[in-house]
């Protein structure tokens, strides 16, 4: 753990300093959050109510935060299960099949007021969007936040070589729908 | 150049010439092969994904304005309604604290008592006739009773008097007369 994340904790764990250390972690980590959850539900509405969650939920179990994992792997883990557990209930109230989202996200997309992307932008977030829920995870967060496979694995609890198959898998499933599109 | 300068200029070349920033130990170490890493997965990228490489990557998502400005106090304010609300498991867990045990269960007691007390004096109401004026007649003098069966003796038997005599004669009373 890094000495920041250690000096923010122990300030959390003081009632006179807890505010404070929790704004900065706010503050901190939001943009990254936000970004890798905005990912997996497209839509920013979605977005930021999974987002603020989160918050609450690290507000809560912080004290309980061992720290043999890094802080930032942690609040990913808690933000990519918030964000799939968001999806899933999104998808049955909307009768959708928990193992098919292409469609339901791909309108998202395409009502999504904040998307600033060109049309070969539009055609590869849509070539994203065919991918199972765990590849597109997977995808998104090697390609677009460059992260290494062995914080990946701790993340999503995944091994180093599955993340690498499925990352494999993903790049020619995309490429492919490049292709025929 | 004035002498205030001067002496600047001494100190500066007096003192050690030493890099001042400082880099983790093992970066050097690592860094050629972090960079081989990169170029691999360029290279793979390239080789088997050639169109989505040649796609320039950025984000092409937007916020709304100062989205990230006001997400903090926003976030603060949730926080401090969640402190405020307690749930029943803290609840719960604050009633069977010892300061408040006592107290907890003096209530309860008092409670139980009070339902059975009520419990044991509301009795169902009778509503069979009959056993009414057995009931009835068990705390009325028995000479009294026989003064008014032959005081009605004449008139005509209602059901009540028969449950009257009945009575009388359940109690050992054959004479009524």
């Amino acid at each position: 753990m890094s000495t920041e994340d250690q000096e923010l904790l122990e300030q959390f764990k003081n009632p006179e300093t807890r505010n404070y250390a929790f704004n900065l972690l706010v503050r901190e980590y939001q943009k990254r959050l936000y970004w890798h959850i905005r990912k997996i539900l497209i839509d920013h509405d979605d977005t930021d109510d999974v987002l603020q969650n989160v918050f609450i939920k690290v507000w809560k179990n912080l004290d309980n935060f061992k720290g043999d994992s890094l802080l930032y792997t942690w609040l990913y883990r808690i933000a990519t299960n918030e964000s799939i557990t968001f999806l899933n209930q999104k998808k049955k109230r909307a009768g959708v099949p928990l193992d098919e989202a292409s469609a339901f996200l791909a309108a998202n997309l395409e009502s999504d007021h904040y998307f600033k992307g060109d049309e070969i932008q539009a055609k590869l977030q849509k070539a994203i969007l065919t991918l199972p829920d765990k590849q597109r995870l997977v995808f998104n967060m090697k390609y677009f936040d460059e992260i290494k496979y062995e914080a990946m694995s701790e993340i999503l609890g995944t091994s180093v070589g599955a993340l690498k198959s499925s990352y494999h898998i993903a790049v020619k499933k995309i490429e492919e729908y490049l292709k025929s599109n | 150049m004035n002498n205030s300068t001067n002496i600047n200029e001494d100190e500066l070349n007096g003192q050690n010439k030493k890099n001042p920033f400082e880099t983790d130990n093992a970066y050097f170490e690592n860094f050629s092969s972090k960079m081989q890493n990169r170029i691999d997965e360029f290279e793979e990228l390239s080789s088997i994904a050639p169109l989505l490489n040649a796609i320039p990557k950025y984000n092409p998502f937007e916020t709304p304005k100062a989205y990230f400005e006001e997400l903090p106090t926003i976030v603060q304010e949730r926080v401090i309604k969640v402190k405020n609300t307690v749930t029943m498991k803290e609840w719960l867990i604050q009633i069977f604290q010892p300061r408040f045990l006592a107290p907890v269960l003096t209530v309860l007691i008092v409670a139980f008592t009070g339902i059975n007390y009520l419990n044991r004096t509301t009795t169902t109401p009778i509503i069979n006739d009959e056993y009414s004026i057995y009931e009835e007649l068990e705390h009325i003098d028995e000479s009294t009773l026989i003064e008014e069966v032959v005081a009605l003796k004449t008139t005509e038997t209602t059901d009540e008097n028969e449950q009257v005599v009945d009575y009388l004669l359940e109690n050992e009373l054959e004479e009524i007369n």
